[in-house]
C-alpha cells in the first residue's frame, strides 16, 4: 500500500515538473510536430479508462499535465449548434469531465478546434472546414474553462492545419493563405504574412526556435519556406519537390533537419524529402519514396532516425542525415483512407495511428517488431497521442475514449520510484520499520537486512 | 479562371474541393465519390415530368419519405416545376368541396342540444379549404423563391438555391397528399350522411372538431412534411447541385 501510494505521488510530482518538456500541446505533439515525447508509453494495452463523451468524429486531444483537452462532436453544424461540438477538459489519471465549453457560433461557422494548450491557456475556434470558414479564436482558462480572450481578428485555420507555439507560448495559426502570429496575451495579431499552399486545409506550420517551416507551391511542386518567427518574413525557400498537389504539414528535427512527405496519389512524385536548413538555404539530404495521406504528422527517434511510411505501405525509420534505411515493419500499416500520426517515447517505441476508417494503433519496438496493436473504429485524428505521464491516449467515434497506461518498473529499494536511491527511500524505509511494507529481503518484516539492502543499492 | 463552386461531403459538409474522387472524406471517411451530385439515381418526376411521373413520386415520398431525399437531383428547373405542379395540384383538389356544394347543394350539420332545440349548423370546410389553399400557395410560391433568389445565395450549404427549391419541391407533395386526404374525408361524410346529426348533447366543441378533422389531417401532414425535410437535410445535407455555375 505504501509502495502504491508513494509511486502514486511521486508519479504526481514527476508530472508536475517536467510538464513544460512533455506535455503534447498541439497536433504533432510539439512544436516540430514531430511526435517526440521523453515519456515512457505502456509496455502493453493496459486500459485505464475507457469511455469519455460521445462524438461522431475522433478529434485529436492535447494534454497538459493532468488535463486532456478534446472536441467531442455530436453533430454536423450547422445542425445542433452551438452544442454541436464541445470542448471538453477530462482529467487524464480518470477520464472525468472536469468542465465543458460551448463554442459561440456565428452562421456559417464550422466544427470547434482544439488548437493547442500552452502554459495554462487552452486555444478553441471553429473556423476551418478546409479553411473555408474563418472564426473568432478564444482563449481558455485551462484550469475552468472560462474565456480568457476572443480574438478580434479571424482564422480560418483547421483541425488538419494544427498550431505551433512560440517559445513565448504565442499560437502560430496557418491556412493556405497567411501564416500569423496571434499574441497569447490579447488575441491581437503580432504579423501575417501571406502564403500559398497547395491543398487548403492541410497547411500547418512547424517551428524550431525562431524557425518556422510552412509548405508553399512553387513552378510545378512545392517548396518548404523559412519563416522567421519574430517578424514573420519570408527569409528562403528550398528547391521545387515536383507534384501537382500535397496535404501535409512540414516536420523539424534536430540541428536545422527538416522533413516533408511531398504525397498526394502519385508513386512518381510521392516521396519524403529531407532538407538541411543552413540558416541561409536549404541543403538537400535525402528523399525517400513514401505515402503521406492527407493531414499526415510523421515522426522521429531519439536515435536519429525518421518514422515514415514508405511506398510498400510498411513502416520505415530510415536515418535522419542519410536516408538509410534501418528498418521496416513485415507488414503493411496504412488504412483506405490513411493519415499518420506517430508517438515515439523515452524508450524508443514508436506508436503509430494509421487514421482509418476503420483505424489500427500499433506499438513498435524500436527495430519496428510489432509489439501490440489495437483496432479503433474511425480512428482520423484520434491519436496516439502521449501523455507526460506516459499515458497512451487514443479517442475514436462514440463515447470510445481510451487511456493505455503501464506503471513503471522501479528497482526494489527504490521505494519511491524515483529512479535513485536516496534520503527520501531511507526515510521510509525507517518509517516502516518493522511493518512489512518495506520489506526487501522477504522476511516479511521490514528490519536491517532490508537497511543493508538499501544501503548498498545507494545511488 | 471561371468560378469553382464549392463540393462538400454529403455526410459530414466538410469541403472536398480539389480531392481525388477516388478518396475518402478527410473528416468522416465517407467515399468523396458518394457525394457527386450526379451519383444521385434521382426521383420519378426526374426522369418524367408527366402524370404518371407525378404519382411514383407521390407513392415514392408516402414508402420511402427519407429515401426520396437520398434519390433527388439537387437542381432547380425540374424541382421548381414539381413545386408549381403540386401547389397547383392542390388548389384545384381544394376547390373540389366548393364545387361540389356549389352544384349539388349544402349538406348541414344537425345537433340537438338538451333543451330540444335543433341547430343546424354549416359545413364550413369547403371554404376554409379554398381560403386555405388560395393564401397559402402564392404565399409559399414567394416565400420559397425569395429563399431561393436572395437568402440561400449569402448562406453556406445545406442551404444552397437548388436545395431550397429540391425541399420545396419535395415538401409540396405533401400539399397533394394533404388537401386529397382532406377532401377524401370531407367527401366521405358528405357522400354517406345527408344530414348528420350529431349525438344528443354533444358540445359545439365535438362539432368542430368533427368539421376540422379533415384539417388537421392536412395540416398534420403539412407539419410532418416539414420534419421530415429538416431530417433529411440534416442527414443528407444536400450540398452539392447539378445546377450550373450562374
Amino acid at each position: 500500500m505504501l509502495r502504491r501510494t508513494v509511486l502514486t505521488v511521486s508519479c504526481v510530482l514527476l508530472a508536475t515538473a517536467s510538464t513544460a518538456t512533455a506535455d503534447w500541446s498541439n497536433l504533432g505533439g510539439n512544436q516540430c510536430r514531430n511526435g517526440l515525447s521523453d515519456a515512457i508509453g505502456p509496455a502493453t494495452p493496459e486500459l485505464v479508462w475507457g469511455t469519455g463523451p460521445s462524438s461522431l468524429i475522433a478529434w485529436s486531444p492535447c494534454v497538459e499535465g493532468n488535463r486532456i483537452f478534446v472536441v467531442r462532436q455530436t453533430a454536423f453544424a450547422p445542425s445542433g449548434v452551438p452544442n454541436d461540438s464541445k470542448v471538453y477538459a477530462l482529467n487524464l489519471t480518470t477520464g472525468a469531465t472536469l468542465w465543458s465549453f460551448v463554442c459561440p457560433y456565428a452562421p456559417g461557422d464550422w466544427t470547434t478546434n482544439v488548437y493547442g494548450v500552452n502554459n495554462g491557456r487552452v486555444f478553441v475556434g471553429r473556423g476551418g472546414n478546409g479553411s473555408s470558414v474563418s472564426a473568432p479564436v478564444f482563449c481558455l482558462d485551462a484550469a475552468t474553462g472560462g474565456i480568457l480572450w476572443s480574438s478580434t481578428e479571424e482564422v480560418a485555420t483547421g483541425s488538419y492545419d494544427g498550431v505551433v507555439f512560440t517559445d513565448e507560448g504565442d499560437p502560430i495559426f496557418a491556412t493556405h493563405l497567411y501564416i500569423r502570429r496571434l499574441n497569447r496575451l490579447t488575441g491581437e495579431t503580432m504579423w501575417n504574412t501571406v502564403r500559398n499552399c497547395s491543398v487548403s486545409g492541410d497547411c500547418g506550420p512547424a517551428l524550431s526556435g525562431n524557425s518556422i517551416y510552412i509548405d508553399e507551391v512553387g513552378p510545378g511542386g512545392q517548396k518548404i519556406t523559412h519563416v522567421n518567427a519574430t517578424t514573420g518574413a519570408k527569409l528562403y525557400s528550398s528547391p521545387i519537390m515536383p507534384g501537382f498537389t500535397s496535404q501535409n504539414t512540414p516536420m523539424c528535427g534536430p540541428d536545422g533537419r527538416v522533413f516533408y512527405a511531398r504525397t498526394q496519389t502519385n508513386p512518381s512524385v510521392d516521396f519524403m524529402y529531407a532538407w538541411q536548413d543552413t540558416g541561409s538555404a536549404f541543403t538537400p539530404l535525402w528523399s525517400a519514396p513514401a505515402i503521406g495521406g492527407a493531414g499526415s504528422n510523421h515522426g522521429l527517434t531519439h536515435d536519429g532516425g525518421i518514422v515514415m511510411v514508405g511506398l510498400n505501405g510498411k513502416l520505415q525509420v530510415r536515418d535522419q542525415v542519410t536516408g538509410a534505411l534501418r528498418h521496416e515493419t513485415r507488414s503493411t500499416v496504412t488504412a483506405s483512407i490513411n493519415q499518420s500520426h506517430v508517438a515515439v517515447d523515452g524508450n524508443g517505441t514508436i506508436f503509430y495511428g494509421n487514421g482509418g476508417f476503420p483505424g489500427t494503433i500499433f506499438s513498435f519496438s524500436p527495430d519496428l517488431t510489432v509489439r501490440w496493436s489495437i483496432a479503433v473504429n474511425n480512428l482520423n485524428q484520434g491519436g496516439p497521442v502521449l501523455a507526460d505521464n506516459g499515458t497512451l491516449l487514443v479517442a475514436g467515434t462514440g463515447t470510445d475514449f481510451r487511456a493505455y497506461r503501464t506503471e513503471p518498473p522501479c528497482a526494489d529499494a527504490d521505494l519511491d520510484c524515483d529512479g535513485s536511491v536516496g534520503p527520501a527511500d531511507l526515510a521510509l524505509l525507517l518509517g516502516a520499520w518493522g511493518s512489512s511494507d518495506a520489506d526487501l529481503d522477504g522476511d516479511g518484516l521490514t528490519g536491517s537486512a532490508d537497511l543493508a539492502i538499501l544501503l548498498g543499492s545507494w545511488g | 479562371m471561371g468560378m469553382t463552386r464549392p463540393f462538400r461531403c454529403e455526410r459530414c459538409g466538410y469541403d472536398l474541393s480539389g480531392v481525388s474522387e477516388a478518396a475518402l472524406c478527410q473528416e468522416c471517411g465517407t467515399p468523396v465519390e458518394d457525394s457527386r451530385p450526379e451519383r444521385r439515381p434521382g426521383i420519378p418526376w426526374q426522369h418524367s415530368g408527366t402524370p404518371l411521373g407525378l404519382l411514383a413520386t407521390v407513392r415514392m415520398y408516402i414508402t420511402t419519405p427519407i429515401g426520396i431525399y437520398r434519390a433527388v437531383r439537387i437542381e432547380s428547373r425540374s424541382m421548381g416545376r414539381l413545386l408549381v405542379v403540386n401547389l397547383g395540384l392542390s388548389l384545384f383538389i381544394g376547390l373540389v368541396p366548393s364545387a361540389v356544394v356549389a352544384i349539388v347543394g349544402r349538406r348541414d350539420l344537425i345537433t340537438t342540444v338538451t333543451s330540444g332545440v335543433t341547430h343546424r349548423l354549416a359545413d364550413p370546410l369547403p371554404a376554409v379549404l379554398f381560403v386555405l389553399n388560395s393564401l397559402v400557395i402564392p404565399i409559399a410560391l414567394v416565400t420559397v423563391w425569395v429563399i431561393a433568389r436572395f437568402v440561400a445565395p449569402r448562406q453556406k450549404p445545406p442551404l444552397a438555391r437548388a436545395v431550397t427549391w429540391c425541399s420545396a419541391g419535395i415538401s409540396s407533395t405533401a400539399a397533394v397528399i394533404g388537401t386529397t386526404a382532406a377532401v377524401l374525408l370531407w367527401s366521405l361524410r358528405y357522400a354517406t350522411i345527408p344530414e348528420e346529426t350529431l349525438p344528443l348533447g354533444a358540445s359545439t366543441g365535438y362539432y368542430h372538431l368533427m368539421t376540422a378533422a379533415p384539417l388537421l389531417a392536412y395540416l398534420g401532414i403539412l407539419c410532418a412534411s416539414g420534419v421530415l425535410d429538416a431530417y433529411a437535410n440534416r442527414h443528407n445535407r444536400l450540398a452539392n447541385s447539378l445546377d450550373p455555375i450562374p
